[in-house]
């Protein structure tokens, strides 16, 4: 089976779990759940008050005993959240976690503490190092302070209130060649849980060569005009797609889902909240990788996915400087946009048009004069490259539009409050040092006869301890996941660490490197990690 | 089998993830050792400069009362410190009240003569001797000696003798100090680096009920093969005083003199053979020179030219002042009408120290 196919069974499976898109045969026993009810009350439904077990329900689902227990707890916190927002009261039947889960994480969270502490006396006793060797010091010293204070910020972090706002939304929509999944992630925005008067979907098919456009036509006959499809004769870019829906609604907030993202059903609803601050220019939502199972390459995404967005984002986002909105799921407001749609759209690097990192790119022209957010409780999940070759050109292409966003965002940013300038011109910074650096502790001191990197590789292991005992103590459920967390900041110093400079070297480059099969990997990048 | 094995695994997935936190601690265990001994190289390495000397504020009462002393031929003083820094230990005195006592032997009139000169006066050769000559040594050649002390010399003009374990330094011990700094040290012209022990400098067990006494001080006991023999006492103390002889002519630095470690050639209790004092004290004079050793009072005369020793130093201590160093110089000046033996020792008494 191709990994486009696996993909796409992914999709459909999960589609089909959230929203009644299914037309695949689903086993007998299922029938007797609501079909169009949503996957949370459905377990929440079967476990708790039919006294089935985690195994049957495997049995029933087709996922992993593991996989049950998750949801479950995911359901439960899903429920929670609905209620608050909703006011509606939820019966707490049981915690999202059993006992052993709270343990489990209390003891991640507290060794989590426990590490960053360690790792921050570690460095006061060599602090006098800045003395002899600055260079090395100095950047050992910042990494160690950017990452505890990404830790640090994040802790003050808060969702936005529920104000029981419901502006206007319309969702842009552009496909290229994705026949296959188009209409099922149309059908399922039309699923969401919000007024379908206040709800849009601007479809634009961006000159596909198969059947995209007649999809999407399909799925707006039945959509009672909610559906606008805009159908480009040739392909013009995904930028040229964008803005041409943007163009084509009147609505307030333009949503960008990606076509390989699935959105939770109060998504939406929850992630508008944050407009009611009418200085709030866009707002990112969180996402969680869909396909996490299907490999230890998207387990270790899975872990970077959530500590990018619930740390770095987060911590961003108490400042109001999000410095990019994950085209997975992100809301703009139309006044932010506006003015720069043009620009935008043309956008033009050394000379050459800017096809990809749209998401980043759309977001530096808002955060120059708006506040930018993110919202921990608007969920989209996601597919993420699976295999290493894709995954390695997702992260090229993301190096490069973060090579040429950085230097936007360097322009205006300190303009903005100093904290998170500071914090981001580091951001920048440490990418660009880290290979010299690695190169040092890894070759030279060794060669120089400085003895092996243990210290280097142990600096290395214990900021992806953090990462990963971060996703222990965070999810509610504990599993084992997080250990991929670990094995993601080796695979980031094996493989990613040395794209940089190529990237640097190749930002002008228009090539997507992967199109036109984007199924999989247009994806938006969550964040840099800094390494 | 298969069906077996899955449903073993099925039942010990979940605790075997919960094993997985210890577990990560695993690497971070491993390198801890590692890590607290690159931070005492580091703190070794980026903290031996010497510091900076104290002011030293002498009230005016101390100016008239450390009046300088009657000149003196024929003898001198020989004052033994181990460590400056504020631990308080017993032994070791703060920088603060090094330099008092430093200051002290500026107005009192004292000179400090080299180890070279100390031996030609072992030896009955007092030309060239100043007035009031004094020696002024360090044993054990920690690191903390040198940093809190050079400074403080090179500014009251003094030197001192440092007497080295070279075991500590063949092993790298960041407390000591080593070969290259050593050798500075001695290019500086403020200090003389002589021998203390190879690995000598320990206590061991002499009986069976444990009690210990200093390496070359008795000979020892194991409970495997007992008392050894006075032959293997010769042996063993002969092997370490060679290989610390071999060590200086090796790095090429004239001896002199040796400091005992603890004081103790087997002359206490007669160490627990009567043969270990003359036979090791003549192994140190024909190998090292002069023997320098601890008076039991810490009241001893001034050293007068016996040929080698042993001669008895005078010991600072954690808590003593430059009132009560300057008690003792003037007391024992042999030069000094109003000298009386022991008035020096009405403030304190101090057994031999390390």
């Amino acid at each position: 089976m191709s990994s486009a196919e696996i993909i796409r069974r992914a999709v459909r499976k999960q589609l089909s779990k959230h929203y009644a898109v299914a037309p695949a045969p689903s086993p007998p026993r299922r029938s007797r759940v609501e079909p169009s009810a949503d996957v949370d009350a459905t377990l929440l439904a079967l476990s708790e008050q039919n006294g089935v077990s985690d195994e049957q329900l495997a049995k029933l689902t087709g996922w992993s005993v593991d996989e049950v227990g998750e949801r479950r707890a995911h359901a439960w916190a899903k429920a929670a959240e609905r209620a608050a927002l909703t006011g509606s009261p939820v019966a707490p039947v049981s915690e999202a976690g059993g006992r052993t889960d709270g343990a489990a994480r209390l003891v991640a969270g507290a060794y989590l503490l426990a590490l960053l502490s360690a790792v921050l006396y570690y460095k006061s006793a060599f602090l006098q190092m800045i003395t002899v060797s600055p260079f090395l010091s100095m950047y050992g010293l910042v990494v160690v302070l950017y990452i505890s204070s990404r830790f640090f910020f994040s802790a003050f972090y808060r969702t936005s209130k529920n104000h029981g706002i419901e502006p206007h939304v319309a969702i842009v929509m552009p496909g290229f060649n994705e026949e296959a999944a188009i209409a099922d992630s149309l059908r399922s925005l039309l699923e969401l849980n919000y007024p379908a008067n206040s709800l849009e979907i601007v479809a634009v098919n961006d000159g596909s060569t198969d059947g995209t456009l007649s999809e999407m036509k399909k799925v707006a006959a039945g959509a009672k005009g909610r559906v606008h499809v805009i159908n480009f004769p040739q392909n013009r870019g995904k930028r040229a797609a964008m803005a041409a829906g943007i163009r084509a609604t009147e609505a307030d907030i333009i949503a960008f889902v990606d076509s390989d993202s699935v959105l939770d059903r109060d998504a939406m609803r929850i992630l508008v909240q944050g407009f009611h601050d009418p200085k709030v220019g866009a707002i990112c939502g969180h996402a969680e990788v869909l396909n996490v199972r299907q490999n230890w390459i998207t387990k270790m995404q899975a872990v970077r996915y959530f500590v990018a967005f619930s740390v770095n984002k987060a911590a961003e986002s108490v400042f109001s400087t999000v410095t990019c909105c994950s085209g997975c799921f992100s809301a703009y407001r139309r006044a932010a946009i506006m003015p720069k749609l043009d620009w935008w759209e043309n956008q033009k690097f050394l000379g050459r048009e800017s096809t990809f990192g749209d998401d980043r790119s759309l977001t530096n022209c808002v955060l120059r004069n708006w506040k930018v957010k993110y919202e921990a409780r608007a969920i989209s999940h996601t597919i993420v490259p699976s295999t290493f070759k894709q995954f390695m050109r997702q992260q090229l292409r993301w190096k490069r539009s973060w090579t040429r966003e950085s230097l936007i965002v360097s322009s205006f940013i300190w303009r903005k409050n100093p904290i998170p300038a500071v914090c981001a011109y580091v951001g920048i910074l440490l990418p660009i040092v880290a290979p010299v650096i690695a190169v040092h502790a890894i070759v030279m001191m060794p060669a120089q006869g400085g003895g092996a990197p243990i210290l280097y590789i142990m600096g290395v292991y214990a900021m992806s301890l953090c990462y990963g005992l971060y996703y222990a103590a965070r999810k509610p459920r504990y599993n084992h996941l997080w250990v991929y967390g670990i094995l993601f900041c080796f695979f980031y110093l094996a493989f990613l660490l040395w794209q940089t400079y190529w990237a640097i070297a190749t930002t002008r480059t228009p090539s997507w490197g992967t199109r036109p099969s984007t199924v999989g990997l247009n994806s938006a990048e969550p964040v840099q990690l800094a390494s | 089998m298969k069906s077996f094995t899955r449903v073993v695994w099925a039942k010990l997935r979940r605790p075997a993830s919960f094993m997985l936190l210890p577990l990560s601690l695993v690497p971070l265990a491993v390198v801890l050792p590692i890590v607290i001994s690159v931070h005492a190289n580091y703190v070794r390495y980026y903290d031996s400069p010497p510091l900076p000397a104290p002011a030293v504020a002498l009230t005016a009462s101390q100016h008239r009362e450390f009046t300088t002393l009657p000149a003196f031929t024929g003898a001198i003083p020989v004052l033994v410190y181990h460590g400056i820094n504020n631990d308080r230990d017993g032994y070791s005195i703060s920088q603060r009240a090094f330099a008092a006592q430093m200051e002290m032997l500026r107005l009192a009139g004292f000179t400090a003569v080299s180890i070279a000169q100390y031996d030609r006066f072992q030896h009955g050769d007092l030309s060239g001797l100043p007035s009031r000559p004094i020696l002024i040594t360090f044993d054990d050649g920690r690191l903390d000696s040198f940093r809190g002390a050079d400074e403080v010399l090179a500014r009251d003009g003094l030197r001192a003798t440092m007497f080295v374990i070279t075991g500590q330094i063949a092993k790298k011990n960041p407390f000591y100090l080593d070969w290259t700094e050593l050798h500075r040290m001695q290019r500086s012209g403020r200090w003389d680096i002589q021998p203390h022990a190879y690995r000598g400098h320990v206590q061991i067990a002499v009986d069976a009920r444990g009690d210990l006494k200093p390496f070359y001080a008795a000979r020892r006991y194991s409970r495997t093969t007992g008392q050894e023999t006075f032959a293997d006492y010769q042996r063993r103390v002969a092997l370490d005083l060679f290989t610390l002889a071999d060590q200086f002519r090796q790095q090429a630095i004239d001896v002199h003199a040796l400091a005992v470690p603890y004081g103790d050639y087997g002359q206490q209790d007669a160490g627990n053979d009567p043969r270990i004092m003359p036979f090791t004290l003549g192994l140190m004079r024909s190998q090292f020179g002069t023997v320098f050793v601890q008076d039991d009072h810490n009241d001893p005369p001034y050293t007068t030219p016996t040929g080698g020793g042993p001669e008895k130093r005078w010991e600072a201590h954690t808590s003593t002042t430059a009132a009560q160093l300057y008690a003792w110089l003037r007391a024992r000046d042999p030069a000094a009408p109003s000298a009386k033996s022991g008035a020096g020792t009405a403030a304190f008494t101090g057994g031999s120290g390390e």
